[in-house]
């Protein structure tokens, strides 16, 4: 062999490694080694993310536009995205028709009625489902197992089908107001009790562990309270603390998690409840967002109006819709930090 | 050795006094809920049964009539083919359901930016009332100016006719409930996740394990307790169908997406046959404990 044979194949061999090196280099980045991940596969993942997510946010993108629209460009069917003109006035519209702003009396308010139509419900079913699953948890009692199979055992009880005896009973009970009076003054009681009466269809079952979803609540309480040590409650005893100091004293401060995630499903499924709130509310003067929308739209829309006043609807239409979702959005925003760990933390996970 | 029998004695009645001194604790916590579990809920399924046996009309008129709402409602043509709808239903909604928000779930629980904001996005129509969402559909899936179709039109395939086809209507309503449902499990999934210690993934990765063996070996197994209460509470959720379909339907087209729930609201408050809507909550109540006692069976038999 010569040496400029010698030479080329060493040339050749460097070539080789290099091109090789190259390639694990090209690998690692890509597809990341052992603790990190690779480029390849983090573009992956962002790829699904960004586009499932369009799925999702497009259409709420394109209500957002389309509410800003004035008659104008809705029958512009050229005109897709960039309106003309924004026409704030839609939600000016829409604002008043809901019954957000410039009501008669600041009680008919909707976001405030349905702020109380789904709070004081949702603190109810808070204090009675921790009860109720501090109870189960902490202590041992005759029957305990029946009792609470059974309590579990309400939940694959669709809540309309209890509707039909539950209304019957509240209609015995005159709960259920056909009047649309609204309290004179500031002192008038009974004008109040009349008025609010019919939230006591959402509040009784609430306080007495039989709200909305309730069954889950207890059990989500049942989990939590079974991961406190028993240890604490023991010193707590020997210190000689009682069983409700104990209870509002250490197992309360220890799930605060839960109770956060306990209130804030509450409140949204009372929110959004639409069938058992028309039913209990729809004859008096309490009405929540998603039934003043249900109002307006078919107040407006109905199966005999036309494709030309559908279409003009259309903007006002989305802006009722978007708006009703926005006290929700804030208070999600405002407590996402406690979400997923309070709901690690309250055992529905099945740990 | 007699004091020692004493003694024992002596312990044990302390402990059952302690035993006893708790149950009546106990008692205290659960009981407003025991007493009003039987009023609002026991005592309801009662008369729901009792109902069941009369021609109650809503107001006052209730007799006794035995089987005859049963057997009316077994041979109500529209009340069979909502149990068989919710049983499509069921079969396509809750494994799409599970996936798509496990899918979801393990493609967020990595780190990434803007994690938060896809979260948020994912999470929208959980906070979305089934009013507004069944108002958005309703304008997605309008076949002549709808969303969806438009997009479809642009790259050429021609539009569908969601809700307003027999044939598709049931599973446009699914598509709907995914969307709907996707955020809670999402959150759920997240949480179970975020429990499953490091170490394992590092070991994982250390053997070159990539993202979808990740998933496949370690992730899903060691989710099943979330799997399977995700699963359940899908099942009962997805038998118990109702708001979607009132709202954007309305059982139609020719019933072909009324449910059992429909039916029974429809008789009990549109028709004013409260005996006929007992007798078929009755009956839904019965499938829904078999089929939730089956699958219990069957999950555990396969732990």
């Amino acid at each position: 062999m010569s040496m400029k044979e010698k030479c080329e194949a060493l040339i050749k061999a460097l070539k080789k490694i290099n091109y090789i090196r190259l390639k694990q280099k090209v690998k690692k980045r890509l597809l990341g080694m052992q603790l990190t991940d690779g480029i390849l596969i983090k573009v992956i993942i962002y790829g699904m993310l960004i586009s499932l997510g369009f799925v999702f946010l497009y259409p709420i993108l394109y209500m957002v536009i389309t509410s800003l629209k004035s008659d104008e460009d809705i029958m512009n069917t050229s005109l897709k995205w960039i309106p003309n003109l924004l026409e704030f006035k839609n939600y000016a519209d829409v604002l008043k028709a809901l019954k957000l702003i410039k009501t008669e009396k600041f009680i008919l308010n909707s976001l405030f009625q349905t702020t109380l139509i789904a709070g004081i419900p949702a603190i109810c079913t808070l204090i009675s489902a921790s009860l109720a699953g501090y109870g189960f948890s902490r202590f041992r009692f005759p029957f305990k197992n029946v009792l609470f199979a059974l309590m579990i055992a309400t939940f694959i009880i669709a809540p309309q089908i209890l509707a039909i005896p539950r209304f019957v009973w509240y209609k015995d009970l005159n709960l259920i107001t056909i009047s649309t009076d609204t309290p004179i003054g500031l002192f008038d009681l009974k004008g109040y009790w009349l008025f609010y009466k019919p939230l006591l269809t959402y509040i009784l079952p609430a306080l007495l562990g039989q709200g909305i979803n309730s069954a889950l609540f207890i059990l989500i309480f049942w989990s939590m309270f079974n991961m406190i040590p028993k240890s604490l409650e023991e010193a707590a005893k020997i210190d000689g603390a009682s069983n409700i100091k104990i209870y509002t004293k250490i197992a309360i401060p220890l799930s605060k998690a839960g109770f956060i995630i306990v209130f804030l499903f509450s409140f949204v499924w009372y929110w959004n409840e639409t069938y058992l709130a028309n039913f209990y509310f729809g004859q008096s003067n309490l009405a929540t967002l998603p039934m003043q929308l249900q109002r307006y739209i078919s107040g407006v829309v109905n199966p005999n109006s036309g494709q030309l006043q559908r279409m003009l609807f259309q903007p006002e239409k989305m802006a009722a819709t978007l708006i009703i979702i926005i006290p929700l959005l804030i208070l999600y925003f405002s407590l996402q930090r406690y979400f997923v760990e309070s709901i690690d933390r309250s055992g529905i996970t099945g740990e | 050795m007699g004091d020692k029998v004493i003694g024992k004695n002596k312990k044990q009645d302390s402990l059952s006094g302690l035993l006893k001194r708790q149950s009546r604790i106990a008692y205290l916590f659960i009981l407003p809920v025991i007493i009003f579990f039987t009023i609002f809920t026991i005592i309801p399924l009662v008369m729901s049964l009792v109902l069941s046996f009369t021609d109650y009309n809503m107001v006052n008129k209730m007799d006794f009539v035995g089987l005859e709402n049963f057997i009316h409602a077994l041979k109500d043509k529209y009340f069979i083919g909502s149990i068989k709808n919710v049983l499509l239903y069921t079969i396509m909604f809750v494994p799409i359901a599970i996936f798509s928000s496990l899918l979801v779930a393990s493609l967020l629980d990595n780190d990434l930016r803007g994690k938060k904001f896809f979260r948020a996005i994912y999470y929208l129509p959980a906070l979305t009332s089934s009013v507004a969402t069944a108002f958005i559909w309703q304008w997605l899936m309008n076949p002549s100016y709808g969303l969806i179709n438009q997009i479809l039109n642009t790259i050429g395939i021609k539009g569908v006719e969601w809700l307003n086809s027999p044939k598709t209507a049931l599973f446009s309503i699914v598509i709907i409930s995914v969307w709907g449902s996707l955020g809670g499990n999402m959150l759920i999934y997240l949480a179970a996740l975020r429990g499953i210690p490091s170490n394992i993934y590092e070991a994982c990765k250390m053997d070159g394990a990539n993202f979808f063996q990740k998933l496949v070996f370690i992730t899903i197994p060691l989710l099943r307790p979330t799997t399977y209460f995700i699963l359940t509470m899908s099942l009962i959720g997805s038998f118990q169908l109702f708001d979607i379909v009132y709202l954007l339907t309305g059982g139609g087209p020719v019933g072909s997406t009324t449910t059992p729930v429909h039916q029974i609201y429809m008789n009990a408050f549109g028709e004013f046959k409260g005996g006929l809507g007992s007798a078929m909550s009755v009956i839904l109540f019965f499938i829904i404990m078999t089929i939730t006692l089956l699958t219990q069976k069957l999950v555990k038999e396969n732990y």
